[in-house]
């Protein structure tokens, strides 16, 4: 017996929901039928054909486990046991005290937005200060709606300084003096997204005493640990340098673009307790916070990843790859510079240069990144943030014409 | 190093108690009886005792890995849209009007699971108002255990359980499971089995989820199906999706949390799909545009290992009869060990009756064992299984069920 259809929907009211600002100009980029179309937007790393790169320590790594004929048995709660190891020997340095006391627990998580999530929610649950994130200003287009979701309220410290395309350090130690004590703090432990602009040691040593005073929670947020410099340990270093002088932060990982494992998503959650005893106690409600969302995380990157991160040998490829991928963008830099000067501009670029990671913030304004998609067919989000990664030798000579017309 | 002071008291952090189903199979782990069984967590398991990666499965992995057009990119964030269009075709049917109409739409999630979360999360935001957590959300007694929590967590205050297994007859309550669809408040979302019902095993006939039906159309109550053993029930994709085909056909705005974890054995890849059965496709479209804004804070886009493998198998003929005859090749062993339980129980003379042992369906099975029994069972025969009486016929082989029917036999015998 088929009941007719009545005109009532339950969904009548639902609103069409904007694009994604960053997922939504690839979109809008596939839609677009210029051959000379270049997609700036969504960071993800392209080689010097424009093409998505493939690691090769990955496709060793691959069959490697295909070798081994693994069954498909649930993974924990926390994910693959070796995974979540080497992810946080990889963060805090192998011979961190943090470690060797146990007092760190570390979760395998979905890439780095699940990390932030998972994160997010266990804040929400058990911290005991004010629910209260504080953003640089600005930051990732996704941190705000996820602390959003998870109950939180988002503020914001000074961070990015418009006139020098810089970092404006007065105003970020200024702004943070004022936060609320116990109130949660987000850093970007390097390559900050989107503006490429991160504090010097020094200036990281006075972020971390003026943080103590204020008695925040730091929650670093490291996606590109090795994309900064070419150097894991050296995109790492504020890190470490914060848990040495007694935060005990938390810590969200991506392993999406450093090894190139976009859509295995593939990332980690650390929180660093006290001791071994709080690490349980917070290990146990991870897992509660967890189970009602996935149950348990996806096999295949993890697998990928604790393979390359254990085995010397692709360790040490990994290494050399990711060195790779930092210098190409760095070279692109130097020539998008180059390229603007032989355009004829007038304006300063030297931040370009000076800004470190995929993504530039190139201060260009709304309306001039319109002219420059409209115009040119170069896709990029509205903050005038491009990504790197997606010049090639091949376009970076049309990008410089394109920004230089529309900024000249 | 000086830790902060403030971060002696910062974290009130109560230890929490293991999700149990995880403490049973650490328990039988760590127990070193030679003899010992584990009818506990649902997975499937060869008359060898292992985990089985399905032949198309392993076949299908080939393919990808010597496929040089592949890469690890990210998916969109809905997900694979061959996966999830060919996912929805498996829980609708080819034919189903509903697709041609253009009205059915899906998201890929993190196994079914995820799937329940999304629809959880999007009805708490849009359901029955907007951000209305009142509306009561309805779970059969006894349910999946993480059911509660699903929806809990998405911001549901009212979580009830509606009448299901008459533990005395040792079969469906319907009477009470009817009572219920009238007498709840309208609108209440109703968590539905597709089939194979977990932990009972017993699913409504025909008949009955027709009546279920008309009163969730006349009183207004939304249908949420949780699809977790399509094919691995019957054996028959067709027959284990006739209660959702048929809700779809009476009309029903509803969701559908689809899981690949068992029937293709990919339970670490997370493999699963919220397929939306909407009114029109203008709603649809609505629909998702909301669900891609709760998917973008909560893991962004999804996993794509086992939705590859999942869309290149029910997109190519050949390795789709091929999935079908593995699925049959698992859901025969399960009918079989229920065959030979059931006749080695009656062969005993073990007091009761245990027809419900093949009565029941899928892979778990309501012994009907009292806590007591179900404790005995566990320390004195070594035989894990969930306090509630469950068990999993997968975790039962030729070699074990002897074992079995006799540990059962004494604990009968021995323990009220």
């Amino acid at each position: 017996m088929k009941i007719a259809h009545t005109t009532f929907s339950w969904w009548g009211g639902v609103q069409m929901g904007p694009p994604d600002p960053i997922l939504g100009v690839t979109e809008a980029f596939k839609r677009d039928t210029n051959p000379k179309k270049m997609n700036l937007g969504v960071g993800a790393y392209r080689d010097d054909q424009g093409k998505p790169f493939v690691l090769s320590c990955v496709r060793k790594a691959e069959a490697i486990i295909t070798s081994k004929q693994l069954d498909k048995e649930y993974l924990p709660i926390g994910g693959l046991g070796e995974f979540s190891k080497a992810c946080a020997e990889l963060a805090l340095g192998a011979d961190s005290e943090v470690l060797k006391s146990g007092r760190n627990i570390t979760v395998q998580t979905i890439s780095g937005t699940g990390s932030l999530r998972i994160g997010a929610n266990f804040l929400s649950r058990f911290h005991g200060g004010p629910l209260d994130v504080y953003l640089p200003k600005p930051s990732w287009g996704n941190h705000t709606p996820i602390f959003r979701d998870a109950g939180m309220q988002l503020k914001a410290y000074r961070y990015y300084d418009p006139s020098t395309c810089g970092f404006d350090f007065k105003g970020a130690l200024d702004d943070i003096s004022k936060i609320p004590e116990q109130s949660v703090i987000m850093l970007h432990a390097c390559a900050h997204n989107p503006t490429g602009v991160d504090p010097r040691p020094e200036q990281w040593k006075e972020i971390s005493d003026i943080v103590k005073k204020r008695n925040l929670l730091v929650f670093f947020d490291m996606a590109y640990q090795g994309f900064a410099s070419g150097d894991i340990d050296r995109d790492a270093w504020a890190v470490r340098y914060f848990i040495e002088q007694g935060h005990n932060i938390v810590l969200s990982q991506s392993f999406a673009k450093n090894m190139g494992l976009y859509g295995e998503r593939v990332g980690g959650f650390t929180v660093v307790c006290n001791d071994a005893e709080e690490a349980k106690r917070v290990e146990s409600q991870l897992k509660i916070l967890i189970r009602p969302i996935y149950s348990n995380p996806p096999m295949n990157g993890a697998r990928i990843a604790a393979t390359i991160l254990n085995t010397p040998d692709l360790r040490s490829i990994w290494l050399g790859e990711v060195h790779g991928m930092a210098n190409r963008i760095i070279k692109m830099r130097e020539q998008l510079v180059a390229g603007l000067k032989k355009e004829g501009s007038s304006h300063n670029w030297q931040h370009v240069i000076d800004q470190i990671g995929m993504f530039c913030f190139t201060g260009l304004k709304p309306e001039q990144v319109e002219r420059l998609t409209k115009e040119f067919s170069v896709y990029m989000t509205k903050d005038g943030r491009i990504s790197m990664a997606g010049v090639t030798s091949g376009n970076v000579g049309y990008l410089a014409q394109g920004i230089h017309a529309v900024t000249k | 190093i000086v830790p902060l002071a403030v971060s002696v008291n910062r974290f009130e952090v109560p230890q929490a108690a293991p999700v149990a189903v995880f403490k049973l199979s650490q328990d039988f782990s760590n127990d070193q009886f030679p003899q010992k069984v584990n009818l506990g967590v649902g997975a499937y398991r060869t008359d060898e005792g292992q985990p089985w990666v399905l032949p198309v499965v392993k076949k299908v992995e080939k393919i990808i890995v010597h496929d040089d057009r592949l890469n690890h990119e990210y998916l969109p964030i809905l997900g694979l849209p061959e996966f999830r269009s060919s996912a929805s075709k498996i829980a609708l049917g080819d034919d189903s009007p509903a697709i041609q109409e253009d009205r059915v739409g899906a998201v890929q999630c993190l196994g079914g699971t995820g799937a329940l979360k999304m629809g959880a999360e999007f009805l708490r935001r849009f359901y029955n108002g907007n951000n209305n957590t009142k509306t009561p959300v309805y779970v059969s007694a006894p349910t999946w255990e993480n059911h509660n929590a699903v929806f809990a967590n998405a911001g549901f205050d009212d979580v009830r359980p509606y009448k299901y297994w008459d533990a005395e007859n040792r079969g469906l309550d319907l009477a009470g499971f009817l009572g219920d669809l009238e007498s709840c408040p309208e609108h209440s979302i109703f968590v539905l089995h597709a089939c194979a019902h977990n932990p009972t095993g017993t699913d409504p006939t025909q008949e009955q989820w027709m009546q279920i039906a008309d009163i969730m159309m006349r009183r207004k109550l939304f249908v949420f199906f949780d699809s977790a053993y399509q094919g691995f029930a019957s054996g028959s994709l067709e027959k284990d999706a006739w209660a959702v085909r048929y809700f779809v056909s009476m009309g029903f705005e509803m969701f559908c949390a689809q899981s690949f974890s068992k029937n293709f054995g990919l339970y670490n890849e997370r493999v699963g799909n919220l397929t939306i059965v909407a009114q029109d496709a203008d709603n649809l479209k609505r629909i998702l545009s909301q669900m891609e804004k709760i998917v973008r804070t909560t893991w962004s886009n999804p996993p794509s290992q086992g939705a590859r493998i999942v869309a290149i198998t029910l997109n190519s003929p050949e390795l789709f009869s091929e999935w079908k005859d593995n699925v049959k090749t698992m859901a025969d062993r399960v009918l079989l060990m229920r065959a030979q339980l059931k006749a080695k129980l009656q062969a005993l003379g073990t007091p009761g009756t245990w027809d419900h042992i093949t009565e029941q369906i899928g892979m778990f099975s309501f012994t009907g064992l009292n806590s007591k029994q179900v404790e005995y069972m566990v320390k004195e025969k070594h035989i894990y299984l969930m306090a509630s009486g469950r068990i999993n016929m997968c975790g039962l082989t030729t070699k074990n069920i002897d074992y079995v029917a006799e540990s059962i036999h004494e604990t009968v015998t021995m323990v009220q």
